[in-house]
């Protein structure tokens, strides 16, 4: 763990600037400054959703270091496309094209079209900054809102679970595809690295990034929301590179549910009911993943075995 | 100046050939009748590498546009085409690649829009982007397609203009009809169109600085830039002409620039249109002229910016007494921008609109010369009523009102 920490330390290059227009303990800004730094400097952006506001207001730019194309709402993947192909055409190969999408960007308005991104596997890499809802419109559910979750437009709790964007990605064939958390940087900066690698692109990962000002929790509290996220188990944390499925933090004995809950605001009206149709979602999807674990195990056999040890 | 082809093309051929010509470095595109052959060409000329060009067939129009703007972003001499539906649904993208300044052509094969469910000629679909802020050029020929291409992208990068353009060339009557078209050398159209050559903040590199489509909100800088939008909108009036004229030093054809006028000089009836239909009128004003009756045509090539003062001038000097607007939209877009202009005008002439060839339906000469008698009749009475819109849409009957 401190060497992966050490690694980060390393890199002095901060990309992302002071001048940025986020909220006070956005998760999305630790994302992007670690991403930002995992990438460097040979990199073309575009962003959207959320992200707009991370990159600044004009005159003042938080990311001058790096040019930004922002694309319309519902336009990052075509854009990242247009960006990898023209990239080319003017003898960029080895630059990085990097997107860093909202939720409702990725996932609702602007699916179809990252969709299209990946099936044409254009070596981009796509981020998404997963604040489970439309943070940027005022706080209104999105396919990705957690469930049970208070929003604008959910005000008795969203009565489904979340689209599992990650999941829905793979089936894209994309040599990797990874779910991070905020709670753990150095995650997030060895994911992005390898991310980085051509082979490793069209390159998917998704983050879940707490939003005080829409999931009710303290400003200072984020980090430790995100890290519950992981160890409740509600935000399984788990890695495909190019034919090996691994869970990079495996929960162990998981975390209270209730802990989890407790923390934030959208939550506040959930009943013992709630709790428990929760706890059934998390059991589901842990399941989801093991089958994918057992699925894509070298072994078939000896796979449902080892993923028998690691749950254990 | 080398000997230039002579060959026949449809209009879909010309427009493909004419950005192959300009050299461009990326298209993004969706297909949709009647403008998906371009697409196709595009894609075989990079196939037989007879063109060196970034190529996406995006999942939809929209991504199609959005990945045009990355490309422009990244400094590509950029291309697209597109119909009717395909044009609505690209429409959130419009205005951004206007806002941002971003130079590129667009052919757009003009084509009714829903409902009734149409697939044949109109201008609906490009009329219906006039307040995006992109310039707008209409086609009377297939050579002119290939020609307006050409004079395109000289428009558009023009560092005082920088606005996107649609060269809209009507569905099917353009597109895919064959031409006698003289098709210019890969070394005439490189000698008038040199490579693109962005501004150094004018895209994106690693490392280099610029931020495209940036919230204005801090201070609100807003204002100012649609000003400086607007500005440039202006520029493009003088650009177009000299453009023009520029091409015709190179090439011996021209377009007369933002409009043309023909045989106004003494008109008592003119009519004023864009596309395709012009090329009906101007054959019915021959036999009208040669019947010994005063009639014109002002042929709007510049439909965005449009040609105010030019018009005005050509109004001013024929003394018509009758205007007659003729517009492939069901709502009087052409008719209200040119009554609207008329208000300069201290003694103006009557004017009367009338919605026609919809959705593909054919107008002929005798129709064009029903118009011009029926125009002569109202022209000298009160008959009509004074200070009320008289746009009207042709209908199988005939009739004025429909």
């Amino acid at each position: 763990m401190q060497k992966r920490f050490r690694e980060i330390f390393q890199v002095k290059d901060e990309l992302m600037l002071a001048g940025g227009r986020s909220c006070i303990g956005c998760g999305g800004g630790i994302l992007t400054r670690m991403a930002l730094k995992a990438v460097g400097r040979n990199t073309l952006l575009s962003s959207g959703s959320c992200g707009t506001n991370t990159t600044g207001m004009f005159p003042v730019g938080a990311m001058s270091t790096l040019p930004v194309p922002v694309s319309i709402l519902g336009g990052a993947g075509a854009a990242l496309s247009g960006m990898e192909v023209a990239a080319r055409t003017k003898g960029l190969e080895d630059a990085n094209i990097l997107g860093i999408l909202g939720d409702g960007d990725a996932g609702d308005i602007g699916f179809g079209n990252l969709s299209g991104c990946f099936e044409r596997g254009h070596k981009v890499i796509v981020i998404v900054q997963d604040n489970q809802g439309y943070a940027a419109t005022g706080g209104q559910r999105s396919g990705t809102t957690q469930i049970k979750a208070w929003t604008r437009s959910t005000p008795e709790g969203k009565s489904r679970p979340p689209k599992y964007l990650p999941l829905i990605m793979l089936a894209h064939d994309a040599p990797y595809v990874a779910t991070c958390s905020v709670a753990y940087p150095e995650d997030i900066f060895a994911k992005v690295k390898k991310a980085t690698r051509k082979e490793n692109q069209p390159a998917f990962i998704h983050c879940i990034t707490p939003c005080p000002t829409n999931w009710k929790n303290e400003p200072s509290m984020s980090v430790e929301v995100a890290r519950q996220a992981v160890t409740c188990g509600i935000w399984p944390l788990w890695e495909y590179e190019r034919g090996k499925f691994t869970r990079t933090r495996v929960p162990g004995k998981p975390t209270p549910i209730e802990d989890y809950v407790r923390l934030q605001g959208r939550f506040k009206h959930v009943t013992e009911e709630d709790v428990e149709e929760m706890r059934s979602y998390i059991k589901s999807l842990n399941e989801k993943i093991d089958r994918f674990l057992y699925a894509y195990s070298e072994n078939l056999d000896s796979g449902a075995e080892s993923n028998k040890k690691r749950r254990a | 100046m080398s000997k230039s082809d002579r060959t026949y093309m449809r209009g879909n051929q010309a427009a493909a050939e004419a950005a192959r010509l300009a050299r461009i470095e990326f298209m993004g595109a969706y297909p949709i009748p009647p403008s998906s052959e371009i697409m196709e060409s595009i894609r075989t000329f990079i196939m037989e590498g007879r063109l060196k060009a970034g190529f996406i067939e995006a999942d939809g129009e929209k991504s199609a546009q959005m990945a045009c703007f990355a490309a422009v972003c990244s400094g590509c001499r950029t291309f697209n085409a597109t119909s009717a539906q395909g044009l609505l649904y690209m429409h959130e993208s419009l205005p951004m690649m206007v806002g941002n300044r971003m130079p590129m052509v667009m052919i757009v094969g003009n084509r009714s829009v829903f409902a009734p469910h149409g697939m044949l000629n109109d201008q609906t679909d490009s009329i219906m982007q006039r307040d995006t802020g992109w310039l707008q050029l209409y086609c009377e020929t297939v050579q002119e397609i290939l020609d307006t291409v050409i004079q395109g992208y000289k428009i558009v990068e023009n560092p005082a203009v920088k606005i996107p353009l649609m060269v809209c060339a009507d569905g099917y009557w353009l597109t895919h009809s064959l031409e006698n078209i003289t098709l210019p050398t890969q070394k005439q159209v490189d000698a008038f169109l040199p490579p693109y050559r962005p501004g150094e903040t004018d895209y994106i590199s690693p490392g280099g600085l610029s931020l495209f489509t940036s919230f204005g909100l801090m201070d609100n800088w807003f204002s100012e830039f649609k000003y400086q939008e607007r500005a440039a909108i202006s520029n493009a009036l003088k650009v177009i002409e000299e453009v023009d004229a520029e091409f015709a030093s190179y090439f011996g054809r021209s377009y007369s620039g933002l409009l043309d006028a023909y045989r106004t000089e003494g008109a008592e009836v003119v009519i004023v249109g864009m596309g395709s239909i012009m090329a009906t009128v101007r054959y019915a004003v021959d036999i009208m002229r040669s019947a010994g009756r005063k009639v014109g045509m002002v042929k709007i090539r510049s439909f965005r910016p449009f040609p105010q003062e030019k018009l005005l001038s050509v109004i001013g000097a024929s003394k018509a007494r009758m205007l007659v607007v003729l517009e492939k939209t069901h709502f009087g877009a052409l008719f209200d921008e040119v009554r609207s202009a008329l208000y300069d005008l201290d003694d103006h002439p009557r004017i009367m609109g009338y919605g026609v060839g919809l959705n593909g339906r054919n107008v002929e000469p005798y129709n064009i010369i029903d118009l011009f008698e029926q125009a002569f009749v109202h022209s000298g009475k009160a008959s009509l009523p004074k200070g009320s819109r008289l746009y009207f849409i042709r209908t199988k009957d005939k009739g004025v009102g429909g």
